[in-house]
């Protein structure tokens, strides 16, 4: 992607940075009858890593599924290596798609999964291919057991394992980290990052913050089917950091407590309701290293604090509304 | 390539308690076959008569629609259904291909359960005495059907996921009851393709195997049903959409 973008008001946000793009999205949208899925987005992308971040429901499947040639654009160009992936299966000998539904063939085991997708591929050794990415997701030693009886995250490396066995140059990954342990969660971004190190194209799809900031070198934030931001995580990150934040206290004495906090330079408005006090403050991190000593120094117990304004819909929300 | 998605196909269909359904479903025909071999005076009605009576009633209308069904609707369709069949619309194949692939390993499976059943029940009927060809008519039905409603099945099911329902209605509506009110239907009854053919082949009497097609008439119909199906399945597969499923 070329730079980082926001846009409150317009469908869409073009971050096309010219040539060399593996991946292109040219006013791509797509319709499910009456229902807008995914708005006008345009994008291009180059190896590396980037996540799509977005609440659930807010299309970030669905425009994985159209790179994916698994839907056609209802207008706009989709484009992998310049060819249209609609229609066209041959592509899928350069892309690796590991989907979101955990499903999973039960009697097969992790090898026996990975072996066939290396026959599929018509790989010339696919029996060294199968070995190679099960042990890239360290799965030998659970491998001849059938995945039936796999935990949500062993199946998900299962998974991963027969996405990689023709060594794509692209990986397209619909929240992979779901179902994962800590320690699995490690293994895979590293693998992830690895993947990407040599060169590849990889793009995955989270609802967790945490999860895109830890891995994707670039982000392109959706929400409603509309690409709210694009570009460097980092920017993104600090514009989601330094919006307004909104708190709900309650303390021995609202009233009191109200008045103090009205002195504070970072504090831009103090509401008292039935559930205590509503603050609004321009910097979290001043708020939330003052609001200890502040209570003290008022003589308050405070007996409850909490963010009125921390969930992924209001972050994005805000990315896009301002 | 071919070799793994056969594996693969018959690993789905024939799971446990499905393919021991099928099993004690296609004994039904053998079963009366061996009461009426060693319960009745073999007179009224006599062998000739039973063995094609039996062989159109249990086997042609249930045992083998009821098992091409079973198998033409899991073989691409449950894939669709729990999601899995995106391991196999990720690889560098030709969608016509696994198409035909699905629709030849439940052909074979529905043909693996139901020949030996057409042979059993005749043979035990006939004491192995068949001067009019019965078996070898009813050997070239089932074939023929099997073949025929598993790429109708295998096809719906890519556009549908009531496949199963809709076939029902298809075996024991469509096929069972109206031919013998609206005439036409007999061209688009897979059921009729089958004794048409068996017809063709054996001499059993009249009045004990009632073909509403003839021979000539049922091959050409069946042949184009099939290329009819595998087109049409074809192309659903080729435009399949995730989600996009009635």
């Amino acid at each position: 992607m070329a730079g980082t973008q926001l846009d409150g008001t317009n469908t869409s946000i073009d971050v096309s940075g010219g040539s060399g793009a593996t991946i292109r999205l040219q006013n791509v949208t797509r319709w499910y009858g009456g229902v807008v899925a995914v708005n006008d987005i345009s994008f291009d992308l180059r190896p590396g890593i980037s996540g799509i971040l977005g609440p659930n429901g807010a299309g970030k499947s669905t425009l994985l599924h159209l790179i994916a040639g698994f839907l056609k654009p209802s207008s706009g160009d989709v484009s992998i290596f310049g060819a249209s992936p609609w229609g066209n299966p041959d592509l899928f000998s350069r892309i690796g798609l590991v989907p979101e539904n955990e499903a999973v063939y039960p009697f097969l085991s992790a090898w026996e999964f990975a072996l066939m997708s290396a026959r599929l591929h018509k790989l010339p050794n696919p029996e060294k291919a199968a070995a190679q990415a099960i042990q890239r997701v360290e799965m030998e030693a659970a491998q001849d057991r059938t995945m039936g009886g796999y935990s949500k995250g062993m199946r998900q490396r299962a998974k991963i394992a027969a996405s990689l066995v023709h060594d794509p140059e692209v990986l397209i990954l619909d929240e992979p980290f779901n179902g994962t342990d800590p320690r699995q969660r490690l293994h895979l971004m590293e693998m992830l990052r690895d993947l990407a190190a040599e060169g590849r194209t990889i793009m995955f799809s989270s609802h967790i913050l945490e999860e895109v900031e830890r891995l994707a070198e670039e982000v392109l934030v959706i929400l409603n089917g509309r690409l709210a931001a694009a570009g460097n995580f980092h920017q993104i990150r600090r514009l989601m950091t330094d919006r307004p934040h909104v708190f709900t206290l309650r303390s021995s004495d609202d009233r009191l407590l109200a008045s103090d906090l009205f002195r504070e330079p970072f504090v831009a408005a103090v509401a008292i309701n039935d559930a205590g006090l509503e603050v609004r403050t321009d910097d979290f991190n001043a708020f939330t290293a003052a609001i200890a000593s502040l209570t003290r120094r008022a003589g308050v117990t405070l007996h409850e604090l909490r963010p009125a304004d921390e969930s992924l819909e209001s972050v994005f929300s805000y990315l896009v509304h301002g | 390539m071919t070799r793994s998605l056969i594996l693969l196909t018959l690993r789905q269909l024939l799971g446990r308690r499905r393919a021991l359904f099928l099993v004690v479903l296609a004994l039904i025909p053998v079963l009366v076959a061996i009461l009426y071999r060693f319960g009745s005076d073999h007179v009224d009605p006599p062998p000739v008569e039973f063995a094609p009576d039996l062989l159109d009633t249990l086997l042609l209308a249930i045992v083998l629609p009821v098992t091409a069904l079973i198998f033409g609707t899991a073989a691409l369709g449950a894939e669709i259904e729990d999601g899995t069949a995106v391991y196999l619309l990720t690889k560098p194949i030709e969608r016509w291909r696994i198409l035909l692939v699905k629709i030849g390993v439940a052909g074979g499976a529905t043909i693996a359960l139901a020949l030996p059943t057409a042979l059993l029940t005749s043979l035990i009927i006939l004491g192995g005495n068949d001067p009019h060809g019965i078996s070898a008519g009813f050997v070239l039905g089932v074939v023929v059907g099997a073949t025929a409603y598993c790429a109708l099945f295998v096809a719906l099911s890519v556009r549908t996921s009531r496949a199963l329902l809709i076939g029902l209605a298809y075996v024991f509506v469509w096929e069972a009851i109206l031919p013998s009110i609206f005439d036409g239907t007999r061209w688009v009854s897979v059921r009729q393709y089958m004794l048409g053919l068996a017809d063709l082949v054996s001499s059993a009497p009249a009045s004990a195997l009632e073909a509403d097609l003839g021979g000539g008439g049922a091959a050409v119909a069946a042949a184009l049903w099939v290329t009819a199906s595998v087109l049409i399945g074809s192309r659903l597969i080729s435009r399949f959409e995730i989600g996009e499923r009635l």
